[in-house]
């Protein structure tokens, strides 16, 4: 394992390298928010009602850069990663260059330095827009006179802190289920498109199966079947963002709108370690038992 | 010693028993060390499928490989041993050659690679280039940085697959001398690939011919020519002198003279069989058959039977 920052190095490289398509699907976020801030500043300046209603409802710097990382599991966010992901897996075997890489390397460290350093590239890209935006914001607020709370103290910079890691995890983590997804469809297809497709029909499969589960739990008149869905990704997803959020769960209903499921933040980060770690596992047993012909 | 044993290697492709095809079948051979050994056959015959059986990029259904007699799957750091250019040179277009071989260095864990990376680079001259993009570089030059990434590690082995396609007449002249030398003055062993057959049997040792996966003839690349010559005699009449040689001999008439499928040895009895006839004999000469010619014959053979 001591060559294996060695293999993040020369991931970073490549990835960093192609910087055209890494800029404009993972640079993007940061930019859109330096963008967003300065647009936001000039609104501000120009119009004495936007700068009444900062006043008004003013925002919270624990808010904002918290906020931020509910973007990577949104349609948006996840169309651009998921673009990125399968860009990075599947141009291996578009470019024909595991060729190279294999015979020089075992394959499962070759794959899990991939997975690490696209989402540390992700995470990174995430710290920053939550920064430009947290500070942007602070300058918008101070622009028009209004309060950008809460005040620093020990409570709040560890309570925010918490918050902030855990969103930055629950996002992390989504990123490496939808890497999951985008290497799966990358052997499948060998190809950036075909990976970027299959792995956005399986996200979006996984996303809508409660319609799914919802239908056949109905037919069936088995609400059990319903309470399947609390082991996928997109629902523990959105139980950990709810409980960060909010500090309450996320709550599945069935047909009369009664509560079939409401779990714990500790259920919903085990069962998105067990899918990374199940996703890992596959891609790289998969992996190491491919044939690389191209 | 060995650098490479390859024990009855076999690989077929596809997923529906019926629409299988066998790309290598009980292929064995060995390359010993500091041979320059070629692997022939026309497209499809199973080249390339083997030389990525050996460096573990595809899995044999049956068979091993061994490199300096470690099993290259279940020893996988074998093949920091081994360099290797496999089915053209392809790299990361958006990265600069120089770049490329940083990321190879890398991935390879070699240590302090930049004066490697700038001797290499050097070697095949490619230094004026190497800040550029890949994707601006001809077949050529990738064929020229495919050869730096191969000898990176300074391997013991280096295994090139088609290493002149691309390149002009003298950097073909070049390559050729350059693997030449990688064996003799630097003690490597290489595996090499190749349509080309002149290229092959100048500078090759020993080679392998291989068509639809099966091994057809194997040896040392003087040996096996030095039983392939042919006898052109001028004489006269040549239909009696055909007549006289062709129970012994295979014969062929041309226009003005005969072909005879006989080697050195043999000359003195063929000459002898004609004047004992009273045909007259202008010239005898001998014709080396070159690897060309023997490729084809065999393969051809190996078409004939089949068919038959």
């Amino acid at each position: 394992m001591k060559t294996f920052p060695k293999l993040m190095k020369a991931e970073a490289i490549k990835i960093l390298g192609n910087y055209g398509p890494t800029a404009f699907l993972v640079g993007i976020f940061p930019v859109m928010a330096a963008a967003f801030i300065g647009f936001w500043m000039l609104f501000v300046l120009l119009s004495a009602d936007a700068r009444q209603t900062m006043v008004e409802e003013p925002v919270q710097w624990t808010d904002v850069m918290v906020g931020m990382w509910n973007i990577p599991n949104n349609i948006f966010g996840r169309a651009f990663l998921l673009a990125f992901v399968a860009l990075q897996f599947g141009g291996e075997y578009q470019w024909n260059t595991w060729k190279n890489l294999v015979p020089r390397s075992e394959r499962v460290p070759l794959i899990l330095a991939k997975f690490l350093v696209v989402g540390i590239i992700i995470v990174v890209a995430f710290i920053l827009t939550s920064i430009i935006t947290g500070v942007g914001m602070g300058l918008v607020s101070a622009i028009s006179h209004a309060p950008y709370g809460p005040e620093l103290s020990g409570d709040v910079l560890s309570e925010f802190a918490e918050d902030y890691l855990l969103q930055a995890a629950t996002a992390f983590v989504g990123t490496v289920i939808g890497s999951g997804y985008a290497m799966i469809a990358a052997m499948l297809t060998r190809s950036i498109l075909g990976s970027l497709i299959t792995s956005y029909v399986i996200a979006t499969a996984e996303g809508l199966s409660v319609l799914a589960f919802l239908l056949v739990a109905f037919f069936l008149k088995n609400v059990e079947i319903l309470r399947l869905y609390r082991y996928t990704p997109t629902y523990n997803l959105f139980n950990a963002v709810e409980w960060i959020n909010s500090n309450a769960p996320t709550t599945l209903r069935d047909w009369d709108d009664n509560i079939v499921a409401s779990d714990s933040l500790t259920f919903s980060l085990i069962v998105l370690f067990v899918w990374v770690f199940a996703l890992i596992s596959l891609t790289a047993i998969a992996f190491q038992r491919q044939d690389i012909t191209n | 010693m060995n650098a490479i044993r390859i024990e009855n290697l076999s690989k077929s492709f596809g997923w529906l028993k019926s629409r299988r095809v066998q790309a290598v079948k009980n292929l064995s051979l060995e390359v010993k060390t500091g041979q320059v050994y070629g692997l022939l056959g026309r497209n499809g015959a199973g080249k390339t499928t083997t030389i990525r059986m050996i460096l573990d990029l595809v899995r044999p259904d049956e068979g091993h490989v061994h490199i300096f007699g470690k099993h290259v799957h279940r020893d996988h750091a074998i093949l920091q041993r081994v360099g290797a250019q496999v089915e053209g040179a392809n790299f990361y277009n958006f990265l600069s050659g120089r770049r490329n071989l940083k990321v190879l260095a890398l991935v390879g864990n070699i240590e302090t690679p930049e004066p490697r990376i700038d001797e290499l680079l050097e070697l095949v001259g490619m230094t004026e280039r190497s800040r550029r993009r890949v994707k601006g570089y001809s077949t050529g030059m990738k064929q020229r940085l495919g050869l730096a990434a191969a000898l990176l590690n300074d391997p013991d082995v280096v295994i090139l697959d088609e290493p002149t396609n691309g390149l002009d007449p003298q950097g073909i002249q070049e390559i050729r001398f350059f693997i030449r030398e990688l064996a003799d003055k630097h003690g490597k062993t290489v595996l090499l690939s190749s349509h080309m057959l002149g290229e092959v049997e100048q500078i090759c040792d020993r080679v392998a011919i291989i068509n639809r996966g099966v091994l057809i003839r194997e040896g040392d690349v003087r040996e096996l020519l030095s039983d392939q010559t042919k006898l052109q005699i001028e004489a006269e009449p040549l239909e009696a002198a055909v007549q006289v040689l062709s129970p012994h001999w295979a014969c062929r008439q041309n226009t003005r003279s005969l072909t005879v499928d006989a080697n050195r040895d043999d000359a003195p009895h063929v000459v002898a069989k004609l004047v004992e006839h009273q045909i007259r004999i202008f010239e005898v000469t001998r014709q080396r058959q070159t690897l060309e010619d023997f490729f084809l014959s065999v393969t051809g053979e190996e078409e004939n039977e089949d068919v038959s």
